[in-house]
C-alpha cells in the first residue's frame, strides 16, 4: 500500500477474525433461514397453527398469533437453529492447526 | 491467511476499524452505475404502488398465501414455479458472471446500490472526500455536530422509507401507509419495517464493504465462474510500471517510468478500499470507478485512456477473447432451455386445483337401500382472475352417482365441498375400486383437473388378494 494513501486513507478496514466468524455466521445462516422459511411455508398453512391453538373459538388466540407472525418466529427460529450450526462448526474447525496459522 | 503477509496482517487484524472514505468519480462507468442505481431504487419504491386490474401489481401477500405478479396469481401449489425462478436467477447470475465478470456486483446488488444512496447523502450533507475527512478529524464543534445530525436524520429517514417499502411488498402498500399516518400499524409490520430499516441503515451506513469482504458468499465463489476470457478490471503493468511521479513535460520512456503516475486516486475512489494495481483481488466488486478515475488522469497528463479497464486477461496478454467457450455455453444452453422450459410451463398451467381428503371417520356407509357411499373433502383452487362454477363428475361415469351441485368459487379462493359419492346396491359387487374425482370448470371447455382416489366398499372374500397400491 503506499504511504500517502494509507496514511489518510486506509485501504484496509480489517475485522479481527472473531468478528469475521460472527458475521461469517450470521450472514450464511441468515441465507440458510430464508430457504428454510421458503421451504417449510410451502408446506405449512400457518392458519392450521392458529386454528389448533384456538381450538374452535375464534379470537382465542394471542395477539401476536396472526400468520405473519408465524411467519416471522418461523424464520427466526430457522435463523437460531441455523446459527448454531454454524457457531459449531466454528468451534469444530478451529483445530490447533489453525491457531498456528494464525499466529 | 498465509500468503506470506501473515506479519503485516497480524498487526492489521488488530488495529481499529477505519473508514473508507470513496472520492467522488465521474465517468462513463459512473453514470452507468447511477443510472442503474436509480432505476433499481425507482422499482423498489415504486412498485408496491403499482396497480394492476384493481389490486395491487406485485404483492406476496403472505397472510393470504398468494404472490401477485401483475397478471399472475402463484400459490403455495405453485412452488416449482418459484424454485424454478430462483434457479433461473442463480444460472443468469452463473452466466453473466462467467461472460463478464462481477457486474452484478459492481452495479445491481443491493448492498452497492443501497450504498451509493447512502453515501449520496453523506456527500450531500459532508461534502466530497477531503471535506469528509476532515470533518472527521475535526472537534466536535456546532457545525460538526449539525452536519452529523443532519446526515443521521437523512439516513434514518431513508432506511425508514426503505423499511416501509420492503414491508408493502407483503402487506398491500395503500392499507399499510394508512396504517403508518393513523398510528394503526400491526405489531409484526411494525417490527419488520424497524428490523429492515435497521438493516439497511446498518448495511448501506457502516457495514459497506465490509459485506461484500466479509460475509458475501458470491464474492467467494464468483473467482470459480472466472477464466482468462472473463471481463476483469484490470490494470496494464506492462503499461504502467515502473509507476512514478513525473513532470509533465518530461518524456517517460527517457526516465525510465511506465504510464501510471502513481496519483492513487484509483485507490481513493475504490468503495472497497483496495489497490487496483495489485492485481485482481477477490474485494474487487467490479464498479469500474478506478477505470473512470484513471481515464480522467490520463487524459489530464496526455496519455492515452485504458491503463485500467474492463479486459480479459487474454486481452491483457494480447491475445484474443474467447467468446464461446465451453463454460460459457454451458451455462447459456441451460439457461435457455430451462428459460424456454419455464415459460412454456407457466403459459400451460390451468388455473384451477383440486386436493381430495377422505373422510377420516369412515371408510363408507352402507344406505338403507343397500347403496355404499363414500364421502370425499374436495379443497377446489381457483386460481384464476375471475370467478368459475365447477361440476363434479367422476371417471369412469356409470357406475358412480355424484350427489353434489355444481358450486361457485370465486376469483382466487379455495372452496372445500363434500362430495358424496355412491354406487348403486346392484353395482357394489363390480364397481372399481380406483376412481378419479374430476372437476370441470362450466364455463370453459377443456379446463379440468383431477385426483385419483379409492373407493371403499364393505369387506368381501374376493377383495382378499387384492393389491393395495
Amino acid at each position: 500500500m503506499d504511504p500517502r494513501t494509507e496514511d489518510e486513507y486506509p485501504a484496509a478496514r480489517r475485522w479481527p477474525p472473531q468478528l469475521r466468524v460472527a458475521a461469517a455466521v450470521g450472514w450464511s445462516s441468515f441465507l440458510a433461514a430464508c430457504l428454510g422459511t421458503m421451504l417449510a411455508f410451502a408446506a405449512l398453512d400457518p392458519q392450521v397453527i392458529i386454528d389448533g391453538v384456538e381450538g374452535g373459538e375464534p379470537g382465542a388466540a394471542p395477539w401476536w398469533l396472526t400468520p405473519t407472525g408465524i411467519y416471522t418466529l418461523g424464520f427466526f427460529l430457522f435463523w437460531l437453529i441455523a446459527v448454531a450450526a454454524g457457531v459449531l462448526t466454528a468451534l469444530l474447525t478451529r483445530g490447533p492447526q489453525a491457531d498456528g496459522d494464525e499466529h | 491467511m498465509n500468503d506470506g503477509t501473515a506479519g503485516a496482517e497480524a498487526v492489521s487484524l488488530y488495529e481499529s476499524h477505519r473508514k473508507v472514505y470513496p472520492r467522488e468519480v465521474a465517468g462513463r462507468f459512473a453514470r452507468l452505475r447511477t443510472l442503474a442505481a436509480f432505476g433499481l431504487l425507482g422499482i423498489f419504491y415504486g412498485l408496491p404502488w403499482l396497480q394492476w386490474n384493481g389490486r395491487q401489481a406485485v404483492l406476496f401477500d403472505l397472510p393470504a398465501r398468494k404472490f401477485h405478479l401483475f397478471g399472475l396469481t402463484l400459490w403455495p401449489q405453485d412452488f416449482l414455479y418459484l424454485s424454478w425462478l430462483l434457479i433461473l436467477a442463480a444460472l443468469t447470475l452463473f452466466f453473466v458472471t462467467a461472460v463478464a465478470g462481477r457486474v452484478w456486483c459492481g452495479y445491481a446488488c443491493p448492498q452497492t446500490v443501497w450504498t451509493e444512496a447512502f453515501l449520496g447523502l453523506e456527500r450531500l450533507v459532508e461534502g466530497d472526500r477531503p471535506q469528509r475527512l476532515k470533518l472527521d478529524k475535526a472537534p466536535w464543534t456546532g457545525d460538526w455536530l449539525a452536519r452529523k445530525s443532519l446526515k443521521q436524520f437523512l439516513w434514518i429517514s431513508f432506511a425508514a422509507l426503505t423499511g416501509f417499502s420492503f414491508v408493502a411488498f407483503f402487506t398491500p402498500a395503500r392499507e399499510l401507509a394508512s396504517g403508518v399516518v393513523n398510528l394503526q400499524l400491526g405489531g409484526w409490520e411494525t417490527f419488520w419495517i424497524l428490523f429492515y430499516g435497521f438493516a439497511t441503515y446498518g448495511n448501506a451506513g457502516f457495514l459497506r464493504e465490509q459485506v461484500c469482504k466479509y460475509m458475501c458468499p458470491y464474492a467467494r465463489f464468483q473467482s470459480a465462474m472466472f477464466d482468462h476470457d472473463t471481463l476483469i478490471v484490470s490494470y496494464d503493468p506492462g503499461r504502467g510500471e515502473p509507476r512514478g511521479a513525473r513532470k509533465r513535460s518530461v518524456d517517460p520512456k527517457a526516465v525510465g517510468l511506465g504510464d501510471c503516475v502513481d496519483c492513487t486516486i484509483c485507490v481513493q475512489v475504490c468503495p472497497t478500499g483496495i489497490d487496483i494495481r495489485k492485481g485482481l483481488q477477490y474485494e474487487c466488486i467490479a464498479c469500474a470507478a478506478c477505470v473512470d478515475a484513471c481515464d480522467d488522469v490520463m487524459a489530464r497528463v496526455g496519455y492515452q485512456p485504458g491503463l485500467i479497464s474492463y479486459a480479459t486477461e487474454r486481452e491483457l496478454r494480447g491475445e484474443k477473447t474467447h467468446y464461446f467457450r465451453p463454460r460459457v455455453l454451458v451455462y447459456g444452453g441451460l439457461l435457455l432451455a430451462l428459460g424456454i422450459g419455464f415459460v412454456i410451463s407457466l403459459s400451460l398451467r390451468q388455473p384451477i386445483g383440486l386436493d381430495i381428503l377422505r373422510d377420516r371417520n369412515a371408510l363408507y356407509r352402507v344406505l338403507p337401500d343397500g347403496a355404499v357411499e363414500n364421502v370425499y373433502s374436495l379443497r377446489i383452487l381457483n386460481k384464476d382472475d375471475r370467478a368459475h362454477r365447477y361440476v363434479i363428475e367422476t371417471q369412469p361415469v356409470g357406475v358412480f352417482q355424484v350427489d353434489a351441485d355444481p358450486v361457485l368459487v370465486n376469483a382466487g379462493e379455495v372452496l372445500a365441498v363434500p362430495a358424496r359419492i355412491r354406487v348403486a346396491p346392484g353395482d357394489v359387487d363390480d364397481a372399481p375400486r380406483d376412481l378419479r374425482i374430476s372437476v370441470r370448470v362450466a364455463d370453459t371447455p377443456g379446463l379440468v383437473a383431477s385426483h385419483a382416489t379409492r373407493f371403499f366398499v364393505p369387506k368381501q372374500e374376493d377383495d382378499d388378494d387384492e393389491d393395495e397400491d
